[in-house]
């Protein structure tokens, strides 16, 4: 039995082991992509471990992979390494520990992050002193309900809702929804453009924590949505000007059955937040006109969660959405797990995205 | 209290507090590697547990999940655990 790291090449046995332990791969072009087109990894090429790997006779056991993040924060960048497709199969189990460990002791990242480990996974992560993010509300994924009867017939057969008497009034009745507002306009498109790069200088001044939206690393982290043309973006202006974009994944839920857009991207420059309200208003009519059954997000800062539940969205609590970090930054432990109200990380901050 | 006898209570703990699984207090009891009776979250929740145990006993903070897997070994035993223990401690 050996460790060894992980190449490009072994995709066709990584994709044998998820089939056999149930978890979903991306075929090979878009899974070779996380890293042939990842920004970070175009620049700095053979540095970067992609994962690490069990292998007992030629064969691969078990694996961990390691994706490259770039966050910002007052102008500084950080390096993250990003956990994903963690899977090692039952005779192996016992080297499991062994995996996240050099995940987790891995040189030259700033920042090692997992936001999507179930409740297990979230142990072993705190075991090797990563620790839970402290942002608001972040295990409840917001859900709008657009198919009523879909949903409550899902409801019986165990799709579960928080539902206290606020939510049920929700999804029996009509939310008031604001109407539009004459100087805030939007254009729906199927790209990302080079203005992104002017919002994000924005985000700067703003002194938020985020990780990159600069066009190279929204392409990149859109990748297979935008080849399949399964992504909406929606451009905000007020009088003219942009003032940020909302990313929307058109994705199907498995279990459920159900047509889902999941808004993975909300970026909008802080004094103009109150745009949230009419953007998501816009939302809801393009889910709506385009047949979907619900509308999702999972994350987010409170001021943004506070105006999705004005609108009616409602809350249910996943299993499976814990968004640990070790941190080997000292400056930034206040802003990850003493800001329980300003950060603003969601889904799109780790593999999360990539697996919808 | 010796360390030692901060193992053996967190051994007694451990075997207390589930059923699934049952830590022989054997010098040569596998914590970690193949044919280990112990799945991964029981491991890190015993150890875990030790650490509770030391800083409750010693006031010292240490980081023993890390130091075991960087001793890069394919086996460690429960003597093994001890000898990593006051190493971490002499430090």
């Amino acid at each position: 039995m050996k460790i060894e790291k992980v190449s490009l090449n072994d995709y066709q046995e990584i994709s044998e082991i998820n089939k056999k332990n149930y978890l979903d791969i991306l075929n090979e072009s878009d899974w070779r992509d996380i890293w042939e087109k990842n920004p970070y990894y175009i620049k700095k090429d053979q540095d970067w471990t992609i994962g690490w790997k069990i292998t007992d006779k030629a064969k691969i056991h078990g694996v961990i992979l390691n994706i490259p993040y770039i966050f910002k924060l007052n102008g500084s960048e950080y390096l993250a390494a990003v956990c994903s497709n963690y899977v090692v199969e039952k005779k192996y189990r016992s080297f499991a520990l062994k995996l996240r460990h050099l995940f987790l002791n891995q040189g030259g990242a700033d920042l090692l992050i997992t936001n999507s480990a179930n409740e297990k996974a979230e142990k072993i992560m705190e075991a090797f002193k990563a620790k839970k993010i402290a942002q608001y509300d972040y295990q409840n994924r917001l859900i709008f309900v657009l198919n009523r009867n879909k949903i409550f017939f899902n409801y019986i057969k165990q799709f579960k809702f928080n539902f206290n008497l606020n939510n049920l009034a929700k999804f029996f009745f009509k939310v008031k929804i604001p109407t539009q507002n004459k100087n805030v306009t939007f254009s729906l498109n199927n790209k990302f453009d080079l203005d992104c790069n002017q919002l994000e200088k924005k985000l700067i001044y703003e002194k938020k924590f985020f990780s990159s939206k600069n066009l190279d690393w929204l392409n990149w982290k859109y990748n297979k949505y935008l080849k399949k043309n399964h992504l909406f973006i929606v451009k905000i202006f007020d009088n003219k000007n942009l003032v940020g974009f909302i990313v929307l994944i058109q994705n199907y839920e498995k279990t459920y059955k159900l047509k889902r857009l999941s808004i993975t991207e909300i970026v909008i420059i802080k004094e103009k937040m109150f745009i949230l309200n009419y953007v998501l208003n816009y939302c809801i009519n393009l889910g709506k006109k385009n047949n979907f059954d619900v509308i999702d997000a999972v994350g987010f800062q409170k001021e943004k969660r506070v105006i999705f539940e004005k609108i009616g969205f409602i809350k249910k609590k996943s299993a499976n959405y814990n968004f640990l970090i070790k941190n080997n930054k000292k400056e930034l432990e206040n802003t990850l797990f003493n800001n329980s109200e300003e950060l603003d990380l969601s889904l799109t901050d780790g593999d999360g995205v990539l697996n919808l | 209290m010796i360390i030692s006898k901060i193992i053996d209570n967190t051994i007694e703990e451990f075997n207390n507090n589930q059923n699934e699984h049952k830590i022989n207090n054997e010098k040569k009891f596998l914590i970690f590697g193949e044919d280990s009776s112990l799945d991964s979250l029981a491991c890190a929740n015993f150890l875990t547990d030790l650490e509770k145990n030391v800083l409750k006993n010693f006031n010292i903070d240490i980081d023993i999940m890390n130091a075991i897997f960087t001793e890069n070994k394919d086996k460690i035993y429960l003597q093994d655990l001890k000898i990593i223990l006051e190493n971490q401690l002499k430090k």
